[in-house]
């Protein structure tokens, strides 16, 4: 019954079957402006009172989800969807069977909006469970506030944050993604890229075309792992909308991944440029932290291992932590130490810190890790700090290998 | 806003309106105990001396500010005079004053509506229903608001062209201020009623005790209903008056007009919409069979024309009604002309096709 009323509704297409009663209640006009301020106010976003209206619907309170379409519409006039269900609910009231002036050249609009309803209303049926964490994100150090985590396979960012180690959802918003999906490969095939970025700049809306709202954060796709594998294609950003529209489409971009104004707005509080990971996956598992745990230790343990192998200069064991399909950034396939001349003429072992380490299951990707940690060790008082990002992957011998690694 | 609402609301408009007009009474009622003044102000405005009307009620309001009648006998001649602001200032200070009253909450909703506010139309309208849940005119309004409204927000969740100036919603006006209202609508399509019972005495006082106590609000949320059972909601209190009405008679010819013009313009869903869920297709096709024919028929030519003359109304029942006329068709090289008959039913989406047969 839940289902084949809203079905009825938005899913199935338009018709419009039902006269309902009239409802008695006076609200005046500046009285409701009123509330739907009061919404603003309360941090209620348009996404939940679309939520709040689908649920009153659903229960047969159409009363209540008048009036909080009515306050919706208000407050984001251009929030498409809102006013669709809100001009069915009206529809359906009036009681006049043709009463949206419907003709067949607005079929492929209504279809995107009725593809938007299912992925917004959607969500809200499969939220993650309290207390579960995202696969994809192993480890984060503690000097990462903040992390994103777009799930491409349910139009989805997340926004986790990181307090002392324990991550935890704190906004998710809609968001929109390439015309044909995620997985890109090349420039061109109109695809949202699966990896880990970071955005390198920000740029306001009014720098930018009108197109892209409030603002761009471009990101460094093609990234190392994308670069080695061949992958092509710029110009991936994560950006707004235009000011005649509230949202997209769920796939309407060429590959960027596309928020709402003020959703794109309040990144800019949380997204730190070069900083902050974000992680594009094709689809998140939501998991009970602890399992994280095994898995967590083994990366760790081959970590530290590759640096003991590191600090003692032992050039063939430090060889073996890479992966006979290694590949370094300079195209080389043997991997050899950093500052190997400097390291010749030294005796002593090497005092290597490694810390900030971030461990992230790659997206896309079987047995994939990303290794993200700052390295820090001095050579005759000289220091040595760099960022380094190893990939690590699982040999068909069950090791842990670096398959492709880079420094900042 | 104002602009951006008096969108296209052709199609919604075409099967609802047409059974809600009640025209602006030419004449004001005479009250049988209106004051002398609103009487002599009732005389002038039937002899189209609309300003000496207006004068002499502000003449006479001047001494007796509180007169409900006159105050809104001159709210309606400020609507003749074209003076909307004015017009709704006096119906607003009325529903402040007498919030017992609907009948000023349904002219200031009209007014709202035909300046294009229709969320204030509709708050105005849920206000005369509040006090008098079974009003039938407000009711009919409050249906054209809510369409008028859906049409609005679709235009503008497919950013359609908001300024198209469509044809606006023609609401009614009620042009007597009526103590009691009209009995709620299940008992009016029962036994059809004469026109509403003559105004009391000093409505204002009665118009409290006379609000029925009976007529419950319809319930909020009715469990969802198939379209036919649309004739059951108070949208269609209107239609119980004498069979063939000069109101039914204009809504079926015009409903003709509007069929054969989808017909013409090959509009299939617009052209299927006249037919009422019970259609029951000649030649015992099933309706699916017979839908999925009429969209092949009606929109492979590469052109129609439909023509509708001189059609005959007879009445069936309160809700029933059959008209005979000529049907002149003609679609590329081919032309028709035959004596068509359709039986119709009028729901609560206007007068719709239950049989159609050519004679």
């Amino acid at each position: 019954m839940r289902i084949s009323r809203r079905a009825a509704f938005v899913l199935c297409g338009f018709a419009v079957s039902q006269a309902l009663a009239i409802g008695s209640k006076e609200t005046s006009a500046s009285a409701v402006v009123a509330a739907a301020n009061a919404d603003a106010q309360a941090g209620v976003s348009p996404e939940h009172q679309l939520q709040i209206a689908v649920q009153a619907i659903d229960n047969g309170r159409d009363n209540d989800a008048l009036k909080e379409l009515f306050n919706l519409t208000q407050r984001e006039p251009n929030f498409r969807l809102a006013q669709l269900l809100y001009a069915q609910l009206l529809a359906m009231r009036s009681g006049i069977a043709d009463a949206l002036p419907m003709s067949k050249a607005d079929s492929a609009q209504l279809k995107e909006l009725r593809e938007e309803f299912r992925v917004r209303v959607g969500h809200s049926e499969r939220e993650p469970t309290a207390g579960s964490l995202p696969s994809d994100i192993v480890e984060l150090a503690n000097s990462e506030p903040y992390v994103l985590l777009a799930d491409l396979s349910r139009s989805r960012l997340y926004v986790l944050s990181n307090r002392g180690g324990r991550l935890q959802v704190v906004e998710d918003f809609y968001s929109t993604l390439a015309r044909r999906g995620f997985g890109k490969r090349s420039s061109g095939d109109l695809m949202t890229p699966v990896g880990i970025y970071r955005a390198t700049t920000f740029t306001p809306g009014s720098a930018l075309p009108a197109f892209y709202g409030a603002g761009a954060f471009p990101l460094n796709y093609p990234n190392a792992w994308d670069r080695v594998h061949g992958r092509t294609g710029y110009g991936i950003w994560l950006h707004g909308v235009p000011a005649d529209t509230y949202s997209r489409p769920p796939r309407a971009s060429e590959g960027c991944l596309v928020l709402a104004n003020e959703d794109l707005l309040r990144l800019k509080q949380i997204i730190h440029i070069d900083e902050t990971p974000v992680i594009f996956s094709d689809h998140v598992d939501w998991v009970p932290p602890e399992r994280q745990a095994a898995r967590r230790a083994e990366i760790k343990s081959r970590i530290e291992a590759w640096r003991e192998a590191w600090a003692k200069h032992d050039s063939a064991e430090y060889q073996s932590f890479y992966a006979r399909d290694f590949r370094g950034n300079d195209g080389s396939s043997k991997p050899h130490f950093d500052d190997a001349k400097l390291l010749a003429k030294t005796t002593t072992p090497l005092d290597i810190h490694l810390t900030g380490l971030n461990l992230f299951a790659y997206p896309g990707q079987q047995d994939l890790m990303l290794a993200q940690f700052t390295q820090d060790y001095s050579i005759d008082n000289v220091s040595h700090i760099s960022r380094r990002e190893q990939y690590w992957q699982r040999q068909s011998n069950g090791r842990w290998k670096i398959a492709h690694e880079e420094n900042h | 806003m104002k602009s951006n609402l008096s969108s296209t609301f052709k199609s919604a408009c075409k099967a609802s309106c047409l059974t809600a007009i009640i025209s602006f009474a030419g004449v004001l009622p005479i009250a049988a105990v209106a004051s002398p003044a609103v009487e002599e102000a009732q005389a002038m405005v039937a002899k189209g001396d609309l300003d000496g009307a207006l004068k002499r009620l502000d003449k006479y309001l001047a001494s007796s500010p509180q007169d409900a009648e006159a105050r809104f006998s001159r709210g309606l001649i400020l609507v003749k005079l074209n003076k909307t602001t004015e017009a709704i200032k006096t119906f607003a200070d009325l529903t402040r004053d007498y919030p017992q009253l609907p009948e000023p909450y349904n002219n200031l909703a009209v007014l709202y509506a035909q300046q294009g506010d229709y969320e204030k139309a509709r708050s105005a309208l849920e206000a005369a229903l509040a006090t008098h849940p079974s009003y039938a005119t407000a009711h009919e309004n409050l249906g054209d608001i809510y369409a008028a409204l859906a049409g609005a927000a679709y235009n503008r969740a497919l950013s359609l062209d908001q300024n198209n100036q469509g044809v606006r919603y023609k609401l009614s006006l009620i042009s007597q201020l009526n103590g009691t209202p009209p009995p709620p609508p299940a008992v009016a399509r029962a036994a059809p009623v004469a026109p509403p019972a003559a105004p009391v005495a000093a409505p204002v006082a009665a118009a409290p005790a006379s609000v029925p106590v009976a007529a419950a609000p319809p319930p909020e949320t009715a469990a969802p209903a198939p379209a036919h059972a649309a004739a059951a909601e108070p949208a269609v209190a209107d239609t119980a008056t004498a069979p063939v009405a000069a109101a039914d008679e204009a809504a079926i010819d015009a409903m003709l007009e509007a069929w054969a013009a989808a017909w013409s313009s090959q509009d299939v869903d617009a052209y299927l919409a006249y037919y009422s869920p019970n259609f029951k297709p000649e030649q015992g096709l099933t309706r699916e069979s017979w839908e999925t024919l009429r969209r092949d028929r009606v929109s492979k030519p590469s052109q129609i024309s439909v023509k509708v003359s001189s059609p005959q109304v007879t009445a069936v029942d309160a809700t029933h009604a059959q008209v005979t006329f000529a049907q002149s068709y003609r679609a590329d090289k081919l032309t028709d002309k035959a004596t068509k008959v359709l039986d119709l039913e009028n729901t609560g989406s206007g007068w719709k096709i239950l049989r159609e047969s050519v004679r």
